[in-house]
């Protein structure tokens, strides 16, 4: 049968020819875009959540500008209560001010600053360290700790060593003998 | 003959007749005809099903493509107003997050006036510490008590008791134990050391927050 045979015999029958070619044309349409709704879905449930969340974002975000000014004032004050580590005497200064208000005397006082651990997660804040070293009677010992406490940056201790001291040079104890504390705490500062 | 009478249930009707006046061997053959006709019809009921099944298709694109064109200028139309909230939500977050370092930090505190008060005020009579040690949730007690070798296990034995049921004491440290109990020639008594361990955080969880 050669191409004549073939285009005579296509002319004889027009309607299943053009019906034939059309289905050719729609298969092949259809292997070309076999992905296309699947794709087009996808895109279009991301654009519809990425709508989504924009509204979200806005009906959710009405009232963030009152609250960021209330955050604003909350981190003043938090910032204020977080100690410089690079102020070392405005920061020795803040131990020797609780020392004259509750008279303990303070035999050593020294700030270090650990070396960040490798690994660990990036922090806003970070601790410094202090090391003191008290002597006073048990109250004024407890009064300088309550001091701490509730001072005006934020403490955690570490550890701490109390000793009775001797007074009279004799080896024998009495309650009245001035106490020594040993201190290490943490204040939270700036890296 | 007999007629045979009507019988009564029976519809009297008589079958249509007419005179079949074709000559079968002269008129055309009508297969051929019929078979075309067929075989077109069902060419285009493929074809039509076929072009349908496209064209929707077709139109779910369409469809989307809309959508997702609205959707796209919606954003577009709210983008600086989400970037600014955005922005705000980042410095908010930032706030949060430093509050939350901060929370962290006082969290895992013990209160050393508070501890130091409570073992000042269950203290029995006849006992004295001479060290108070707290270090990495171990708190360590040493001290004189000044009695007789008998009764001075036995008020070691109460200030054990004492201790476990002191309100702050016996809530912070949950193992407390005596480790040492040895008469003291400088003291003319019996020396002792008290461990408290307060209980390890082994499931990634903060401390129990212990300033009470």
């Amino acid at each position: 049968m050669t191409l004549q045979d073939l285009i005579e015999k296509l002319r004889r029958f027009p309607v299943p020819t053009a019906c034939g070619a059309i289905v050719l044309v729609c298969f092949f349409a259809f292997y070309l875009r076999m992905n296309l709704l699947t794709d087009l879905e996808i895109e279009n449930d991301t654009v519809q959540r990425q709508l989504q969340q924009v509204e979200q974002n806005i009906t959710h975000g009405k009232t963030l500008g009152e609250h960021i000014e209330q955050m604003k004032a909350k981190v003043a004050e938090l910032d204020s209560r977080v100690i410089k580590p690079a102020e070392l005497a405005n920061n020795l200064k803040y131990f020797y001010e609780i020392e004259a208000t509750t008279r303990v005397s303070i035999g050593d006082l020294r700030q270090s600053v650990a070396a960040p651990v490798k690994g660990a997660p990036k922090t806003i804040l970070s601790a410094v360290d202090y090391s003191v070293l008290i002597t006073g009677q048990f109250h004024e010992v407890v009064s300088y700790l309550n001091e701490l406490e509730h001072g005006r940056y934020f403490y955690r201790l570490e550890s701490i060593n109390l000793q009775r001291g001797r007074s009279d040079g004799t080896g024998t104890k009495s309650k009245a003998d001035p106490v020594t504390m040993s201190l290490n705490l943490k204040l939270l500062g700036w890296p | 003959m007999k007629l045979q009478l009507k019988r009564s249930g029976q519809p009297a009707y008589a079958p249509n007749w007419h005179p079949n006046f074709r000559n079968t061997q002269l008129l055309p053959d009508l297969k051929v005809v019929r078979t075309t006709f067929f075989i077109n019809a069902l060419c285009i009921a493929i074809a039509s099903a076929v072009l349908m099944f496209t064209g929707y298709r077709e139109f779910q694109a369409f469809d989307l493509r809309s959508n997702m064109s609205a959707a796209n200028q919606s954003i577009e139309a709210q983008r600086a107003e989400n970037d600014r909230l955005l922005g705000l939500n980042r410095e908010f977050m930032d706030g949060v997050r430093k509050f939350e370092e901060a929370n962290a930090f006082v969290s895992a505190r013990i209160s050393g006036t508070k501890l130091l008060i409570a073992l000042g005020s269950s203290l029995p009579e006849l006992m004295e510490f001479t060290a108070i040690t707290y270090e990495k949730n171990l708190l360590s007690l040493r001290g004189t008590i000044k009695a007789d070798s008998e009764s001075a296990s036995q008020r070691a034995s109460a200030y054990l008791d004492a201790l476990r049921g002191d309100p702050f004491i016996g809530q912070v440290f949950t193992d407390i134990s005596l480790t040492n109990l040895q008469r003291d020639t400088g003291s003319q008594g019996m020396s002792f050391e008290i461990l408290l361990k307060q209980p390890e955080q082994t499931d990634g969880r903060k401390p129990a927050r212990i300033n009470k």
